[in-house]
């Protein structure tokens, strides 16, 4: 017995961005006098453009484009999809912030969203009384936390503290007190935003537990968005992916992380490296082109197992101060999850770069790739330091490679498939 | 399947205002007058202590300016009584006005990572305000018995039972017009400093601040008599002193017009309100 809980049907939303106030009326005057003289909009952002394909001479872009699904009571739905295509408007919507354009959501039962931990509380107050003002915003009467408080309390591990206002806590305290009291939060259905990507490793361990457990052992419905594919296998049993604000796939959670991330890769092998867009950074220079050889000097697109690669990088620079003698190179090795299995990281290696300045290709040499077999992304960031902030250029699925299974412990068997790495060692008795 | 308890749909209807659920979520709105309460003089040396020290000093700068100076004040009542009234009522009226007009801006944040009924947050002004307004009267009432012990006059009067229905008045008014400045800064930010500096210029053409409206009229610049005629807070401060400290007048002709003039702006914020509420996110 199966019941719908949520149903979204032909759902669409549409962001004016002509008609969006610029903050001044001002500037709206002077937008209403460019219309009328034909003019193009003085203050239109290019880059709240969705996708660039759309053009420029539509006014509006549709961040939801008649989405319907259907979820029912205990499932736990993973929606997934890449920046921008349209996961947090349909967060937004069916948390009631924003109203859609088109379509309607039924929902049946109390609804809780967490798009971010603590909203709400305030630095002054202390942790008790910030426990009851995050649980009223978040739709608890006030029996209901102090039936919980104790419990709440324990979670986030903040006894001793109690009566200390919260400006006195560290960010991580803060951040577990939140999530303490979205996790005692009974609603039966909860929309939560990658707010697990928060806090220490063993907190998060925590909450995803919290999760599966609210989710399986009390048949609630969860809602969950998340980048990491990893997680939503784990915690999801059904999903849907959505690209440009269309359901482009949904079904079991694992066939959704198929589907998404062998999309991922048709799309990026269309597209010739140089062309791709979808990459970060300042862009003073960019990756154009990636090879991959073996110890012979043969260009290979697979590679047996602890032999010797070299990864040849080719950039094209468009700016005269990249800063050689800061120049930072990351390469990262990443499985079919987008976990980061192996990383080369120049600033720990010191590498140099001055002689940069004149050529345009860098090689990575892998004296012995032990990496179990299966088949890895290569993801290349570019930088003046390895700070995001500083970086030329990041881009993910730049390549990919076959590692092909190797007989790393030199006695004739083959080393069985599977993510990550291999290194030499011995056991002794 | 018809027990959906949610609808999420594209418009509401203008009149369309889900009264049940704020009253739902009446426990967070006494938790957030309780923030309110407890944080509003974090830090500071005096604490409580300002909310006597502003009216005590208003009063005494009025009193000057008005009284002496200007030589407007009021005939057979204390100066310092009538110039500590007026303002705190107005102040009243300000505070909840100004802080009501920057809802959606200040709230902006919480707003984009919550659902709650939005109304719930200028109800809490309205009511937070009354905490500072209500011990204010005390001193208000403590400086009446002071002037009825040291003058044996007493200048309070019976039409006092009058003053819960001013005070609801001037509640819908700051209300209203506060509602209705919000929904428009989510779009125009100038509103916003506009208020803030005419708002506080608007009271020296309100009758019972600087003095009663029988003075204006009579004294006063012609040009000056619409906007006190028309200022439906000027009926109210001037009943308001003259139940209080016997200066002024109950113009109960005003006090209707004020009462419909405040149901209205209040109801005009209110359907607005809810209008822009829903999509204030993408334009703010």
């Amino acid at each position: 017995m199966s019941k719908t809980v949520i149903k979204v049907s032909d759902l669409s939303k549409v962001y004016d961005l002509g008609l969006v106030g610029t903050g001044t009326l001002s500037k709206d005057l002077n937008r209403l006098w460019a219309k009328t003289l034909g003019r193009p909009d003085p203050y239109s952002t290019l880059a709240e453009i969705n996708d660039q394909e759309l053009g420029s001479e539509s006014n509006s872009i549709l961040a939801l484009d008649n989405i319907n699904f259907e979820v029912e009571q205990g499932d736990v739905l993973g929606i997934i999809g890449k920046n921008g295509a349209g996961k947090s408007t349909l967060l937004k919507i069916l948390s009631r912030i924003t109203s859609p354009t088109h379509g309607e959501i039924k929902i049946k039962g109390r609804v809780a969203s967490l798009l971010e931990v603590g909203t709400g509380m305030h630095p002054e107050m202390t942790a008790k009384q910030n426990i009851y003002l995050n649980g009223s915003v978040m739709g608890m009467t006030r029996a209901e936390i102090t039936s919980k408080l104790n419990e709440i309390v324990d979670f986030a591990g903040v006894r001793k503290y109690i009566d200390t206002p919260i400006k006195r806590f560290s960010s991580g305290m803060k951040v577990r007190l939140g999530f303490a009291v979205a996790a005692f939060l009974e609603p039966e259905i909860l929309i939560v935003d990658e707010v697990l990507a928060v806090g220490d490793a063993d907190f998060q361990k925590r909450a995803v537990g919290k999760m599966k457990e609210v989710s399986k052992g009390e048949g609630r419905t969860v809602l969950f968005v998340s980048h990491n594919m990893s997680s939503i296998r784990n915690l999801c049993t059904k999903g849907v992916v959505i690209d440009k604000g269309k359901t482009v796939f949904s079904g079991s959670a694992n066939d959704c992380v198929k589907y998404y991330l062998s999309s991922g890769k048709n799309n990026t092998s269309k597209v010739s490296l140089s062309d791709r867009t979808d990459r970060f950074g300042n862009q003073k220079m960019k990756l154009i082109d990636v090879r991959f050889f073996n110890e012979h000097g043969d260009q290979v697109t697979e590679v047996i197992s602890g032999d010797l690669l070299r990864i040849q990088l080719s950039f094209e620079k468009y700016a005269d101060d990249i800063n050689y003698s800061l120049f930072f190179i990351g390469v990262n090795f990443q499985d079919d999850h987008e976990n980061n299995v192996l990383a080369f990281l120049s600033d720990e290696m010191n590498s140099s770069f001055m002689t940069l300045k004149d050529k345009n290709k860098i090689t990575l040499e892998i004296p012995n790739l032990y990496l179990r077999a299966g088949i890895y992304d290569i993801r290349v960031q570019t930088g003046s330091g390895p700070r995001r902030e500083s970086h030329y250029d990041t881009i993910s699925h730049a390549a990919s490679i076959q590692v092909l299974q190797g007989y790393l412990w030199e006695n004739g068997k083959l080393n069985r498939p599977g993510s990550f790495a291999i290194i030499p060692g011995k056991y002794e008795v | 399947m018809k027990d959906y308890n949610i609808h999420i749909r594209p418009k509401r209807s203008l009149l369309e205002v889900d009264f049940r659920e704020i009253w739902k979520y009446r426990g967070l709105l006494r938790m957030l007058v309780y923030r309110d309460f407890v944080t509003y003089y974090k830090q500071t040396v005096l604490g409580p202590m300002w909310f006597f020290i502003q009216p005590l000093f208003i009063a005494a700068i009025n009193m000057f300016v008005f009284g002496q100076l200007a030589g407007i004040g009021p005939e057979g009542v204390p100066g310092y009584l009538f110039y500590m009234s007026g303002p705190i009522l107005w102040q009243y009226f300000q505070d909840t006005f100004t802080k009501t007009s920057s809802t959606f801006v200040e709230n902006q944040h919480v707003f984009g990572k919550v659902y709650f009924p939005r109304l719930i947050v200028p109800l809490t002004i309205l009511i937070s305000g009354l905490m500072k307004f209500g011990i204010q009267v005390l001193l208000l009432l403590g400086m009446i018995a002071f002037y009825y012990l040291s003058s044996n006059k007493l200048y309070i009067g019976w039409e006092v039972v009058y003053f819960p229905l001013i005070l609801i008045i001037v509640m819908l008014i700051s209300l209203g017009f506060g509602l209705i400045v919000s929904a428009l800064t989510t779009k125009y930010r100038d509103l916003k400093f506009l208020i803030d500096f005419s708002v506080p210029l608007l009271k020296y053409v309100t009758p019972g601040i600087a003095t009663t409206s029988y003075l204006i009229l009579k004294d006063l610049n012609t040009s000056l008599h619409p906007l006190v005629s028309y200022n439906p807070l000027g009926y109210l401060i001037d009943s308001f002193n003259y139940m209080f400290v016997g200066a002024g007048e109950m113009n109960w002709w005003g006090l209707a017009y004020s009462s419909v003039f405040a149901i209205s702006v209040a109801i005009i914020g209110i359907v607005i309100f809810n209008q822009v509420e829903r999509n204030f996110m993408d334009t703010v």
